[in-house]
């Protein structure tokens, strides 16, 4: 019998736990998107595209977990599309698109067309389309703090309350390589809020507006590319 | 009654584990990274010529230590040094040659490489308000003649970054961070070491040099 309750107790606890956490990740997240297109796409067979991160020496970039995220998902599902991650290309490509000397503009893909090895390189790759992807989630009105410390009696806890709203805005450029050409822009932006209540353990609650942000550009790449 | 006392205790310790890992991650001490850095082959055309390298005691051995309040950084970068300049002159010259010392080049070299790395600077978010974990890895790069002569002495700033969002949302992983920001720049490194003999960027003395030891340039150089 007491074991009946004790097992009763301990799965009302973690089913309430589990609920609370449930809920705080799918907390308050919009999502809204854009599309602008200026020429046809598709893709051939053999063809694949590059997912890469419009990095800049000084400039904010993207974090590398919303690139790869968007490759995998870009890669997987309905109407999937082969993707070469954002490494693999910049180490095929060493050291032509490296953060110091990345082609800025569509009209440098033009500067490659005289070196056979990097054309050599799209060719054997398969390269069509370059989607380069700029923006990156911030915090803005950060509120309160989380405190750890051993309390009396040498016992750890934390305690506090912590909140902030996260806003992730992500731009996606499409260039088509074969015909050194732009052929749109995509954007994805998802804001939510996040907060972090302790005591004795914090527990976090985090708005996941980059999960919701790379879903939404996903999606709509593969739209996009296969018209 | 007992066996709510039981679960009772049960949880609390199990609090109690959870709080003790929080508070020993926010005591952690700074971070201490030693680089693995792979860098991939350049896809460039290489000059005909055939030059020697020499890696000092001080290059190969280098490590930055600094504490920034608190804590305590520590970057051993004298292992991939090798990587960086095989990498890049390697690419960049027909042949290439490490030397065991600077006394004696021999014949048959057209010139000789020597990098060493004048300063680093490390700089983490809570230092500088950004979102990014910096690494700036300042070299000199000596380029003399097969008599000694000094031809040209480039300083080089390699540049690497993460964004701090990639290594925990909560809780840090501040030695990840930071060794992933070293890798980045050292790669910087290797591409900022092709780019110098970019004919655009490259100085008329060192232009000078090529043309002496190659009879026709190759066709492709680096753009």
């Amino acid at each position: 019998m007491t074991n009946v309750h004790e097992r009763t107790f301990s799965s009302i606890l973690v089913s309430f736990v589990v609920l609370l956490g449930l809920f705080g990740l799918q907390g308050c997240i919009q999502t809204t998107q854009e599309e602008f297109r200026s020429a046809d796409t598709g893709l051939e067979e053999d063809e694949i595209i590059a997912i890469l991160r419009r990095a800049t020496l000084t400039g904010d970039g993207s974090e590398q977990a919303f690139i790869d995220c968007v490759a995998e998902k870009t890669s997987k599902g309905k109407d999937r599309i082969r993707v070469i991650s954002d490494q693999a290309f910049l180490d095929a490509f060493y050291p032509w698109f490296e953060p110091r000397i990345a082609p800025d503009e569509v009209e440098d893909l033009s500067d490659f067309a005289h070196n056979d090895k990097i054309q050599d390189r799209i060719e054997t790759l398969g390269v069509r389309y370059i989607v380069w992807i700029d923006g990156t989630t911030t915090r803005i009105n950060q509120n309160g703090s989380v405190q750890c410390a051993i309390a009396t009696g040498g016992i750890p806890a934390c305690f506090g309350f912590l909140s902030w709203r996260a806003e992730s805005l992500y731009e996606a450029v499409i260039w088509d390589v074969k015909r050194e050409i732009s052929v749109g822009k995509l954007s994805a932006e998802s804001k939510g809020m996040s907060f972090v209540p302790a005591v004795v353990i914090p527990i976090p609650f985090i708005a996941r507006t980059q999960s919701s942000a790379c879903t939404s550009l996903a999606d709509q790449i593969k739209e996009f590319i296969d018209n | 009654m007992k066996y709510k006392k039981n679960t009772l205790i049960g949880w609390c310790a199990r609090a109690i584990c959870v709080s003790t890992f929080f508070v020993i991650w926010g005591c952690s001490s700074g971070a201490h990274v030693v680089t693995g850095v792979t860098i991939p082959e350049p896809l460039i055309d290489s000059f005909p010529i055939s030059v020697g390298i020499y890696y000092s005691t001080e290059l190969t051995e280098f490590v930055y230590n600094e504490k920034k309040g608190r804590q305590t950084f520590v970057v051993e970068l004298g292992g991939d040094q090798e990587q960086v300049f095989e990498n890049s002159l390697g690419a960049l010259f027909h042949e290439i040659t490490t030397l065991d010392s600077m006394e004696d080049f021999g014949n048959t070299l057209d010139g000789v490489f020597y990098p060493s790395i004048s300063g680093v600077t490390v700089a983490i978010p809570a230092e500088t308000g950004r979102d990014y974990y910096e690494v700036l890895i300042r070299y000199d790069l000596q380029l003399l003649d097969p008599d000694g002569e000094q031809i040209h002495k480039w300083v080089v700033s390699a540049y690497g970054k993460v964004n701090r969002r990639d290594y925990g949302n909560v809780m840090e992983r501040t030695n990840e961070a930071l060794q992933q920001a070293t890798e980045n720049a050292l790669r910087d490194a290797s591409t900022q070491i092709i780019l110098l003999f970019n004919p655009r960027r490259r100085p008329t003395t060192v232009s000078d040099w090529i043309s002496l030891n190659v009879p026709s340039q190759p066709q492709e150089e680096v753009n």
